[in-house]
């Protein structure tokens, strides 16, 4: 069967569904990727197929632009965490209206079989219900977008739809849910489980992954956009909450530019540019990371305890599931993440509870009893059949 | 489970491995590609992480040296013996012990519980026979080289076997194969099938695509990466000219821009376009003409496509025989042949008008279908690992 994969313009929205992807495309099945460049290329380097429509949307400058000088988000934030989904719901719902009808006509020439679009892409429902064929929506880790944040996205859209001749905006057919039922959010509506699958890009194993080392490593992940975003004094108090740590080696990735801007590091601490997480979470014993779905999830395969410092709009969420399981802590102010005696005390308490060791492995086990993308695929078909 | 992919440096001998690959990606086992720069290039462009070992190779300015200017393989060389076979594959051989500690190293300290390794690739089943675990084979499609690369092997590998404590060169414990059975040559060990998915690299789809066809058939005609690379110029040009004349017939070729210049005008039925994955555009087309390469006669059979098939070097020759012997293709196996718009035109009218090749080939369609896929394979492979080797 023909599976159309829509995605906004943000990689790290469409990563979460590369796994499906690559499960239909081993099945057989062909898969095209329909999205912006960002996301073409993004697909190309998952070695997948794509469509890309319109110009680059460059989401890292939009949000930049938006902050003053040295205040990262959740300093800058108003700290009503609803509205701030609602608020990034509503960016997604207004894009999704430019793209619609390129997309339609993408759609009107490949002729999918079903549709699959991730938490934030609001043209799925429409395209699908359009061709009249299946719309799969696949979160990408811990959601606390149902209910307001998503309820006016619909709304709308709606009078396009009409336009279109459905009666309303339509409903997905599936939920698919990556996430452990356990870490997820209470109330959440509930999903398909698919097993989570750590695909973070290719990439290179780095040599010192391989040496076991005499310290717990520790991998300090802080995603695509933290550092970028006005993110350096937290990393800043990240180094030096592990400064004094002696039995404790700190692998913190980051792009070359921010790795210049921090100067020396105390002996334990070293830099490495951004790699693949799951060709370094096995010689890790802890993730600290700013609570994004990928890091989230992949630390979660991994079993790893993990300290989540969230910056913004989805990233509270994953942090206080995180803490709420005990597989990890979360610090949620930017005072409490600026301290870093605070962090240090955080990452003590990280590795000497066994506690949050023994939480880490069951998400761990409990992921493991999660279907796998081969078994989710046999479902679609079925689906797609009916 | 942690499986280590092996190959030898050239891209296409990677790229058959690249479903299973994400087969066993998404069933929750780590994959890790390695070898020189031209193999874990064509990895990461698959999504895969790569551990890079040696030099690049590059094959194709390998090969380029020993062929006098305008003149391909195949018009220097001929049609190659079992012997000529069993000689080129001494190559491999070679950047196998070349390459053997360094593997070795690798595979000590990342701990692999199985071995993949492409068809030409030695060092894996040595590797995997000193860690105590299991070695996997996988053939690319039609396979007349097994016996001589295996004799290859053996005599440029045993002495470093012994002196790693193993008493001869190790035999594979399974070997896989995405050739449809009745394809495959007699002489070849039986393997465990594994359904041929078709990946091609990645790209951009393009507009042409949807274009709706305007002649009765369109054949696509393909070459594959190397032969243009190797003075196959003027046998596209040959190729080109054998379709004036041939009525209500659009051809597609798929050429790298640099080359258009040299090709010159081209009758008006004839359509360039950028190579693009096959799998992206072949079922838009009711034809195939190329030049025998594994991955692109298993894409066309995957589209159900009759073939004629221009063998230039080693396997092409075999893999032509065979789609001759099933009646879904036409083989033009001599240079001049190759080389004659007449023959060339006649061999496509000829394809074109019996319906017997069409049907031929989407009867091996079929029976590809039927076989197992990647994912009930990585069952398979589980089960190995967990029985050692």
């Amino acid at each position: 069967m023909r599976v159309l994969i829509a995605s906004t313009p943000v990689t790290t929205h469409f990563t979460p569904m590369v796994p499906l992807a690559l499960a239909l495309r081993a099945a057989g099945h062909e898969v095209l990727v329909l999205g912006q460049p960002e996301i073409a290329d993004a697909a190309n380097g998952a070695g997948l197929s794509a469509i890309p429509v319109g110009d680059r949307f460059h989401a890292l400058e939009l949000l930049r632009g938006g902050l003053p000088e040295g205040v990262r988000p959740i300093q800058a934030g108003t700290g009503d965490r609803v509205a701030e989904l609602t608020s990034a719901a509503q960016v997604w719902r207004n894009h999704a209206s430019h793209l619609l009808h390129d997309y339609l006509d993408v759609a009107a020439s490949w002729r999918p079989d079903l549709m699959v679009s991730e938490r934030m892409e609001f043209t799925g429902p429409v395209i699908a219900a359009v061709r009249g064929i299946p719309v799969v929506r696949h979160r990408w880790g811990v959601d606390p977008w149902d209910g307001r944040p998503l309820k006016f996205a619909g709304a709308f859209l709606e009078p396009a739809c009409q336009r279109l001749g459905l009666p309303g905006y339509p409903e997905d057919t599936v939920l698919l849910d990556p996430c452990p039922p356990e870490l997820q959010v209470p109330g959440a509506a509930p999903g398909l489980p698919i097993r989570p699958t750590s695909f973070n890009g290719a990439g290179e194993l780095p040599d010192w992954a391989l040496e076991p080392g005499s310290a717990r490593r520790v991998c300090v992940c802080l995603g695509r956009q933290t550092l970028a975003l006005n993110g350096i004094g937290l990393l800043r108090a990240i180094v030096a909450a592990f400064d004094g740590l002696s039995d404790v080696e700190a692998v913190i990735t980051a792009e070359p530019e921010h790795q210049r801007e921090l100067g020396d590091l105390p002996e334990n601490v070293r830099f490495v540019d951004p790699t693949p997480l799951d060709l370094i979470l096995g010689s890790c014993a802890a993730v600290v990371h700013h609570g994004g779905a990928n890091t989230n999830m992949a630390a979660t395969v991994f079993g790893l305890p993990q300290l989540v410092l969230p910056q913004i709009q989805d990233q509270f969420a994953a942090a206080e599931r995180v803490a709420a399981t005990g597989a990890g802590l979360a610090v949620e102010t930017a005072g409490r993440q600026d301290d870093p005696a605070v962090l240090r005390e955080n990452l003590r308490a990280l590795l000497d509870d066994p506690r949050h060791v023994e939480a880490a492995a069951g998400l761990r086990l409990s992921t493991t009893k999660m279907p796998a993308p081969a078994e989710v695929v046999t479902d679609l078909e079925k689906l797609v059949l009916r | 489970m942690r499986v280590l992919m092996l190959s030898t440096p050239v891209a296409t001998h990677f790229t058959p491995m690249v479903p299973l690959a994400w087969a066993l990606r998404v069933a929750g086992h780590e994959v890790l590609v390695a070898g020189q720069p031209d193999v874990t290039a064509a990895a990461q462009r698959a999504g895969l992480c790569t551990s890079t070992v040696g030099d690049a190779f590059d094959a194709v300015g390998f090969l380029s040296i020993r062929y006098p200017e305008g003149k391909r393989p195949l018009q220097v060389t001929g049609r190659p013996s079992v012997d000529t076979m069993a000689e080129h594959s001494k190559v491999w051989a070679v950047h196998a012990d070349i390459h053997l500690d360094a593997y070795l190293g690798l595979a000590r300290s990342w701990r692999p519980d199985l071995i993949v390794s492409e068809q030409y690739e030695c060092a894996g089943p040595v590797v995997a026979a000193v860690l105590g675990i299991p070695a996997v084979t996988h053939r690319w499609a039609v396979d007349p080289l097994g016996e001589p690369t295996r004799r290859a092997a053996e005599e440029l590998l045993t002495g470093t076997c012994r002196k790693l404590g193993l008493p001869a060169l190790p035999v594979p414990d399974r070997i896989l194969d995405p050739c449809p059975p009745s394809l495959q040559v007699p002489e070849a060990e039986p393997g465990t099938p594994i359904q041929y998915v078709p990946f091609n690299g990645s790209a951009d789809l393009p507009g042409w695509v949807s274009e709706p066809r305007t002649t009765t058939h369109r054949m696509c005609v393909s070459l594959g990466t190397a032969t243009l690379a190797l003075n196959g110029l003027p046998l596209l040009r040959a190729i080109i000219s054998a379709f004036d004349g041939l009525d209500d017939v659009e051809a597609l070729v798929t050429v790298e821009p640099r080359f258009h210049d040299a090709l010159g005008p081209v009758p008006r039925q004839v359509r360039f376009v950028d190579p693009t994955p096959l799998d992206l555009f072949l079922h838009t087309c009711d034809a195939m003409l190329h030049h025998g390469g594994a991955g692109t006669t298993l894409a066309a059979i995957r589209a159900g496509l009759p073939q004629v098939v221009l063998p230039q070097v080693l396997s092409m020759f075999a893999t032509g025989d065979a789609l001759a012997s099933a009646g879904a293709g036409v083989v033009l196996a001599d240079p001049s042949e190759q080389d004659d718009p007449a023959a060339v035109r006649e061999a496509m009218r000829k394809l074109l008008a019996d319906p017997g090749y069409r049907a031929a080939a989407v009867g091996l369609r079929e029976e590809m279908a039927g076989m197992p896929g990647p994912v009930e394979v990585v069952a398979e492979l589980e089960a190995l690992a967990v029985k050692g080797g």
